[in-house]
């Protein structure tokens, strides 16, 4: 179809000609990119840009006026490099005494902390000259969006709830998890692994990114294709799928995995089947069973591309969305989930600081529900991932990945038949639950906190009756009514005392006996007759 | 919990004394008075201060407490009558509470109480103004009822009683009345504030009789 070549020809023409400032522009005015030790917590005020947190130490991109004003404060710095037009920077990670092959090319790098490398080079074909083909994260050290962590506000956090006083959101999620179909994470995965590569960049990365969009619409989601450049020459394309949200839809929950691989061999044969068919067929397993379902904030589902080239997909979607003011309440990112090893059956779940709520949350969730267990993994400097682009962007965002070391990874041997798919369901499951319960299932409003309760005994000559007072906060959301529950003993079945839900916060519970102790449970309505789940739970005089 | 707490006799027992005393300050003068044939039949009504025995009772129905009497009496000698007497009370209070958290809380009671008495007095001196000594038992209904929650208790109970006093013949039938009396009815369990209930306590009344035949 001529026309339809001619229109992506154009796009190309215009993306390449746009793709480099995001990526590779330098800063506006002559920087140094310089190496602090954490915490530094003046260099944002002396006018230094953070560009990446990593376990010992920040990196720092200062304009030039700005290294007296640092060295003035007694703010200890190494000068690393200074960044110019064309030339771009990236972390790696290797374990390796020297990263490269050759000393000849025009590639400096230098070590920032254990096994965690900072290389900047002006040529694109550099990658030839990596011993391996490692984890790469591009660094972006210009522009309104340069990150600046520890600056951006997250997103607020929704209010966590203990989970083991909700029991009908946890039976929610149990028959959500239930769904969960093996087989058709084998066959998607397979799917996946036989488009031979899907080394960003190529035909076959594109048609894999078609497969993905086109099992999205089938599911009947309104999902679409975002074509983005990367270093220059690429492109490529993330896919995203939403369900909407029917009380916030501003606020999302996203689940992310990259659908690209690459190998020692990439143009030609990258099955990369745990890193990440594994993940991407996740995202697809939880399109197809979340679709049916209702929440109240919107579920975001995103397969991003080029994260094996640096992380740019999902870069270009964490920009945009904090571009756009994106609400992202949090990000499940999921990377190699299929292959746990000799060692125990665990998934890693690897946040930041501002992200470590959101692993409570996760585990929280997720925990009771498999059997594979769940751990908590809290570490800035782990960016290998998409989860990273997100940090930079002030999001909170989490990894799931297993706790071993997969020898096929990053190989032409990353296949299906290396897999643990007993272990990729249940890490399926553990994020399902995750996502669904953060997005709130049931549709329901946010179940009331605050609860107290104090009783008063009141005796005549001949006997005495109680009284109880409950007095709770008020829900954030708007028209929320509460009903109160009564059970005689705790986490006991609960009768319901409200005939019509309350408007006020509190309520009194009269005639009761002075001999028995009493437990109570709210819930909150909404203006549709849509109940929380339970409140934590309080004994008639927990606050005498 | 607390237990029976017993009233404070001082005021009570001044009362008493006077009331013994009396007699012996009585005129002598009037003694010629009591030749005059007396009808052997006497109704008689009374009324007076209660004051009951238990801090309990006291703390829920502080007010002060006034039962009515109306008696039936008979007079076998000039020195000893047998009477039969319903007594009614009926007051009202409010609930005590127990480790205050709402101090505003406060329910509403009703109590009411009949007693149904059947005593014996003597009269070892005859006279105008004559003391007595006397004794006898009752049996109570009562009822304690809270107005604004579906709660009431009752129960009947035997009990006794002894009493002091003196009567003043105003004329052939008719004679004024003032006696001090103390009585114990046990009623039994009670809710925290007391273990045992006791509904007797020191009566002091004013009456009056008539002769009828
Ligand atoms: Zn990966």
């Amino acid at each position: 179809m001529p026309v339809r070549k001619r229109i992506v020809f154009y796009l190309l023409v215009f993306l390449l000609s746009t793709a480099f400032l995001p990526v590779a522009a330098a800063p506006a005015e002559p920087s140094a990119l310089v190496k602090i030790a954490s915490p530094a917590p003046a260099v944002s005020r002396l006018g230094g840009v953070v560009v990446q947190e990593l376990h010992s130490c920040l990196l720092v991109c200062a304009p030039l006026p700005v290294l007296p004003r640092l060295r003035a404060a007694g703010v200890d710095f190494a000068v690393l490099a200074y960044p110019r037009e064309g030339v771009h920077f990236f972390l790696l990670r290797s374990p390796l005494v020297l990263p490269l092959l050759s000393q000849g090319a025009d590639i400096e790098c230098r070590l920032l902390e254990d096994r965690i490398w900072l290389l900047w080079t002006a040529d694109p074909g550099f990658r030839r000259y990596l011993a391996q083909p490692f984890r790469l994260k591009a660094l972006a050290l210009s522009g309104p969006l340069a990150p600046a962590a520890g600056e951006i506000p997250p997103a607020p956090a929704p209010e966590y709830e203990e989970y083991r006083s909700r029991p009908r959101a946890a039976r929610a999620l149990a028959k959500l998890t239930a769904q969960v179909s093996q087989e058709r994470l084998r066959s998607d995965i397979l799917t996946l692994q036989n488009f031979k590569t899907r080394y960003a960049s190529t035909a076959q990365c594109e048609a894999a990114g078609d497969f993905i969009l086109q099992r999205f619409r089938q599911i009947g989601l309104d999902a679409e294709s975002d074509p983005f450049s990367f270093e220059s020459y690429y492109q490529s394309k993330n896919i995203v799928a939403v369900i909407p949200g029917e009380i916030a839809p501003e606020r999302m929950v996203l689940a992310c995995a990259h659908y690209d691989s690459t190998s020692n061999n990439p143009l030609v044969s990258a099955p990369g089947a745990d890193d990440n068919a594994s993940g991407t067929a996740a995202i697809l397993e939880l399109a197809r069973i979340l679709a049916k379902e209702k929440f109240d904030f919107s579920i975001g589902l995103l397969c991003v591309s080029a994260e094996e080239w640096g992380l740019y997909g999902s870069a270009h979607y964490a920009r945009q969305a904090r571009r756009d003011g994106a609400e992202i309440i949090a990000v499940v990112n999921l990377d190699m989930i299929a292959y746990p090893g000799d060692r125990q059956r665990v998934l890693d779940v690897i946040g930041n600081r501002k992200s470590e709520w959101l692993a409570d949350r996760f585990i929280a969730a997720a925990q009771p529900l498999v059997g594979l267990r769940l751990a908590k993994v809290i570490d800035p400097s782990l960016t290998w991932s998409d989860h990273s682009s997100f940090w930079d962007q002030g999001y909170a965002a989490l990894c799931g990945i297993e706790d071993s070391d997969n020898p096929y990874y990053h190989r032409s041997s990353d296949t299906l038949a290396t897999l643990d798919l007993p272990f990729a369901v249940e890490a399926v499951q553990a994020s399902l639950a995750a996502v669904a319960d953060l997005a709130r299932p049931l549709n329901t409003p946010a179940a009331p906190t605050g609860l107290q309760a104090r009783s008063q005994i009141s005796m005549s000559l001949f006997s005495s009756l109680k009284t109880v007072y409950l007095n709770w906060q008020a829900n954030r959301e708007q028209g929320i009514g509460y009903h109160v529950y009564r059970a005689d003993q705790s986490h006991g079945p609960a009768l319901r005392l409200t005939a019509q839900p309350l408007a006020q916060t509190s309520f009194k519970d009269s005639f009761l006996s002075p001999a028995q102790e009493y437990f109570y449970v709210l819930t909150a309505v909404d203006e549709q007759g849509r109940e929380s789940s339970y409140s934590q739970e309080v004994r008639d005089d927990e606050n005498n | 919990m607390k237990t029976i707490d017993m009233m404070s006799p001082k005021a009570p027992a001044f009362f008493a004394a006077v009331l013994l005393l009396l007699p012996f300050f009585s005129s002598p003068a009037l003694a010629g008075m009591e030749k005059v044939p007396q009808p052997r039949f006497f109704i008689g009504a009374a009324a007076g201060y209660f004051y009951p025995r238990q801090d309990a009772f006291r703390k829920i129905y502080g007010k002060p407490l006034w039962p009515v009497e109306l008696q039936l009496g008979w007079n076998p000698s000039r020195k000893m009558s047998v009477f039969g007497a319903v007594r009614y009370l009926e007051t009202s209070g409010s609930t005590v509470l127990l480790a205050a958290q709402r101090p505003e809380e406060k329910y509403a009671l009703r109590w009411r109480q009949a007693t149904l008495r059947l005593g014996m007095n003597f009269w070892p001196l005859p006279s105008r103004f004559a003391p007595f000594l006397g004794a006898g038992v009752s049996y109570s209904f009562y009822r304690e009822q809270w107005l604004d929650a579906p709660l009431a208790s009752e129960g009947r109970q035997a009990g006794f009683f002894v009493q002091t006093g003196g009567r003043y013949r105003l004329g052939r039938r008719f004679h004024a009345l003032v006696q001090i009396e103390y009585s114990a009815i046990s009623a039994g369990g009670g809710s925290g504030l007391s273990r045992s209930v006791n509904l007797g306590g020191l009566n002091l009344s004013l009456g009056l009789t008539a002769g009828i035949f």
